[in-house]
């Protein structure tokens, strides 16, 4: 009876649990909530994160370009001011000189302008570039400049100027960093999976062919992880990548280039180099290039996850393995010190006992 | 309690009559009740190791930050006394507009805007002579005309100017007061540089300007930013273990004091909870004999626990069937949930944490924003921009430390900003950990419910029937 009640009771647990949840399903709650769950569960893969991602970045980018753009600008405020007080005064002096003393009056008028001109230079190198916060904070531009809050880059190249600007990055960074670190997150399970696979196929592709394991010998299936290297070399090719294109681009030397992308990708983001966002480029090419630099940004955070994930494994396994080295070793060691030990003491009882 | 059960398989040691069992009675207890605290020597052995690793890394960190800084110094210090000579300097006077002193301009830009200059003189010149009456507005209007052309292309020539020799379009729109206090690295700049450099905060204020600079930049990046990580996951979960302990047992004080609520419900729990290990442990015995594996180990995968849990429905009551299952499953000292008051307690002492948390890096950001009011006098909201984009290392730049003043900062606020990191981010750390011990621990909660639940409606039905 006892070993009846197993598969009767199992067979009669399977179901049970059918009925049971039938009948749990027929209630109308249970139903929501079971399809919450799967939203939850779709929302928590890969379609889904990216996709919030790429939204959250949009909605950011239009909210800061409204907050921004009709932030009143001081410094052009005081280069409006300086050009009327300079005209102001070649006024006064076309006025005061006697018109036909030539020389006199292109002399002074020469001093006038000078002036202007080192207020000019000074405001140029304190960040004045003649454009108004509408020409700066274009779509791609706040696109680059929530992108870059919220994957903690922080470039820098363009920054919110007036108070609201500021508080709105906070709340904004607040919300954006959970959701990148689960695409982070995300991203690199989806990758790493998908690298691990092509790494395998390859791996058993290339060893079929070796003719010695076609005997029909069951090689015991070592789990197989994808070593450090080839991670490096995924990230170094897309370093290359990205070094050829903005060096393309942008006309900055390799160097350079490099530097801006391992600098991007490491997530430091000094913002000397951006691409897109020099000064005198043209407004109008700069926009391919802002949404180009975005996707790279994007793709390259997503292959960061992925090695760190593959490393990460790696590492683990390598360090066990170098633990159970380590432990034979000693063992072996030992072993062979107590061996060695014995050995000698039994020379020793037979020294005494021939001895005797 | 898993290190019991370990113990017992590992020495074969099964008592048939458990009253004779290694388990001792204060270890549920030990760490929520103050006042039965008999803390294992285990646990203080591995607090402390955990502590020796972290002091270790740390100090590693440091002296990798302290080496960086005075490689960047050795690079960029030079660099910078030769850009000082060839760069525009023009100093900004605030206060005094009208005098606008000395500008060593470089030779081609001289050249350049002298051109343009005298062009445009000539073309007021040509609209004065060319009206026959000068009327004031109509005649300041046409000259307004002719300076703001000369203002666009003189804008223009500098942009490119400065540009070109600064190697990129560094943040112009967003650049400090003087671009040229970047070149003045001293000592402190230098390690504040390179610990953003590790901890990928990257103001670029500071950043290297020569190509060598770069190159260094580059590979101290790729070495120091997993080592950076490492401290951060190694002390981050110390301090996490620690912030916790030490809030559940005060907790747990104060509970006590007033209903005794936590520990009497403990001692209860663990009581029963023996019972039942022993009662469980026989059947278990016999059944995981043969396997290699220990049997907690083996929980999370279906087969075993189903032929057990198909066993023992028959022959046990309901209470103790929902007791075994889920004590059986990943019964960790955190997240052992068996019964409600349990799972009350547990919830209640994990919740309390975040945003105990929360509190305490609000406090340290405006903390933060008080000193540096005091020490640079910005704004209130400068101050807790500048340190929430410090700590979640976004690290815009513009409200660096020592960028508003001209003649650099003082190195007191350059340090303060480089312990104001680097404690700020081993607070964060912990406050992350903290965080997701607790999302971890929610979910794994309302999974067992749900299982609870649909066992507990599973039961009743066929016990009936058998």
């Amino acid at each position: 009876m006892d070993h009846h009640h197993p598969l009767h009771s199992s067979n009669h647990g399977s179901n049970r649990s059918r009925d049971s949840t039938s009948t749990m399903e027929s209630d109308p709650r249970e139903k929501i909530k079971d399809c919450f769950r799967k939203f939850i569960a779709f929302m928590f893969t890969q379609v889904g994160v990216g996709a919030l991602v790429v939204c959250y970045a949009i909605l950011g980018a239009a909210g800061f370009m409204h907050i921004e753009k009709d932030n009143p600008d001081l410094q052009l405020e005081d280069v409006k001011n300086w050009r009327l007080n300079c005209a102001e005064k070649l006024w006064n002096i076309t006025i005061n000189v006697n018109i036909f003393n030539e020389t006199v009056w292109m002399h002074k008028v020469n001093n006038v302008l000078k002036l202007f001109q080192n207020n000019i230079t000074v405001a140029v190198h304190t960040g004045y570039s003649g454009r108004t916060a509408e020409d700066i904070w274009s779509f791609p531009a706040a696109l680059m400049y929530s992108l870059s809050v919220f994957t903690m880059i922080g470039y820098g190249n363009v920054v919110p100027k007036s108070v609201w600007g500021k508080i709105v990055t906070i709340a904004y960074a607040c919300f954006g960093i959970p959701i990148y670190i689960l695409y982070f997150c995300n991203m690199g399970k989806v990758l790493a999976k998908t690298f691990k696979w092509l790494y395998i196929t390859a791996h058993e592709c290339s060893r079929r062919e070796d003719p010695l394991f076609e005997d029909g010998e069951i090689q015991p299936k070592r789990k197989i992880t994808v070593p450090s290297t080839a991670c490096l070399w995924v990230i170094s090719f897309y370093i290359l990548t990205g070094t050829i294109m903005f060096g393309a681009w942008e006309k900055w030397n390799y160097l350079d280039s490099t530097y801006f992308c391992v600098i991007s990708l490491c997530k430091i983001g000094f913002g000397d180099f951006v691409p897109g966002a020099n000064i005198s480029d043209s407004a109008g090419g700069s926009h391919l290039k802002l949404v180009i630099n975005f996707i790279y940004v994007l793709l390259g955070m997503g292959l960061v996850a992925m090695c760190y994930n593959l490393m990460c494994e790696d590492v683990r396994v390598k360090v066990r393995e170098l633990r159970e080295d380590l432990k034979n070793c000693l063992d072996d060691i030992t072993l062979k010190i107590t061996v060695c030990m014995n050995d000698t003491k039994y020379y020793h009882q037979k020294q005494s006992r021939n001895m005797k | 309690m898993d290190k019991n059960k370990k113990k017992n398989h590992v020495n074969g040691k099964y008592k048939k009559n458990g009253k004779t069992d290694n388990y001792r009675p204060d270890d549920d207890v030990v760490t929520t009740c103050c006042f039965c605290v008999k803390t294992k020597k285990s646990k203080k052995k591995t607090i402390v190791a955990g502590c020796i690793t972290n002091l270790g890394i740390f100090v590693l960190l440091l002296a990798y930050t302290l080496l960086g800084a005075f490689i960047f110094l050795a690079i960029e210090g030079n660099a910078s006394k030769i850009h000082q000579k060839t760069l525009a300097t023009t100093s900004y006077q605030a206060s005094d507009n009208q005098k606008v002193p000395l500008s060593k301009i470089n030779g081609s830009i001289t050249q350049a805007s002298a051109e343009l200059r005298s062009q445009t003189v000539e073309s007021i010149w040509e609209i004065t002579v060319s009206l026959n009456i000068l009327y004031k507005e109509n005649w300041t209007r046409l000259a307004a005309q002719e300076i703001a052309r000369f203002q666009e292309k003189l804008v223009a020539r500098v942009a490119a100017d400065v540009s070109a020799q600064y190697g990129g379009a560094r943040a112009l729109e967003s650049a400090p007061a003087l671009v040229v206090d970047e070149y003045d690295w001293n000592f402190a700049k230098a390690f504040l540089y390179s610990l953003t450099v590790l901890t990928t905060i990257g103001y670029g204020s500071v950043a290297p300007k020569t190509a060598l600079g770069k190159a260094v930049t580059i590979g101290y990046a790729v070495v120091g930013i997993p080592l950076t990580l490492l401290y951060l996951s190694v002390v981050g979960a110390l301090l996490s273990r620690l912030a916790r302990s030490v809030f559940s047992r005060a907790l747990c004080c104060c509970l006590c004091t007033k209903c005794g609520y936590c520990c009497l419900d403990e001692r209860t729990m663990a009581s029963k909870e023996r019972k039942e290990k022993v009662r469980r442990h026989d059947d278990f015995r016999n059944q995981t004999l043969h396997l290699q594996e220990p049997y907690y180990v083996r929980s999370p995968s279906g087969t075993i626990i189903s032929a057990s849990q198909a066993h023992t429905i028959s022959t046990n009551s309901i209470k103790d069937k929902s007791q075994s299952l889920s004590f059986l499953r990943d019964c960790d000292s955190m997240s052992c949930t068996d019964t409600d008051s349990k799972v009350s307690l547990r919830g209640f002492s994990i919740l309390a944490p975040v945003s105990l948390c929360l509190a305490a890096i609000f406090t340290y950001i405006f903390f933060g924003a008080l000193v540096l009011y005091q020490l640079e006098g910005w704004s209130p909201i400068d101050g807790v921009y500048f340190c929430f984009m410090s700590l979640s290392t976004i690290g815009f730049g513009h409200l660096a430390p020592g960028a508003t003043q001209k003649n650099g900062a003082s190195s007191g606020t350059v340090w303060f900003c480089s312990i104001y990191i680097m404690t700020g981010l081993a607070l964060t750390a912990m406050c992350f950990n903290v965080l997701h011990d607790e999302i971890v621990h929610r979910l794994k909660h309302h999974e067992k419910v749900l299982k609870a639940t649909t066992q507990k409606v599973l039961t009743p039905e066929f016990l009936h029937r058998s």
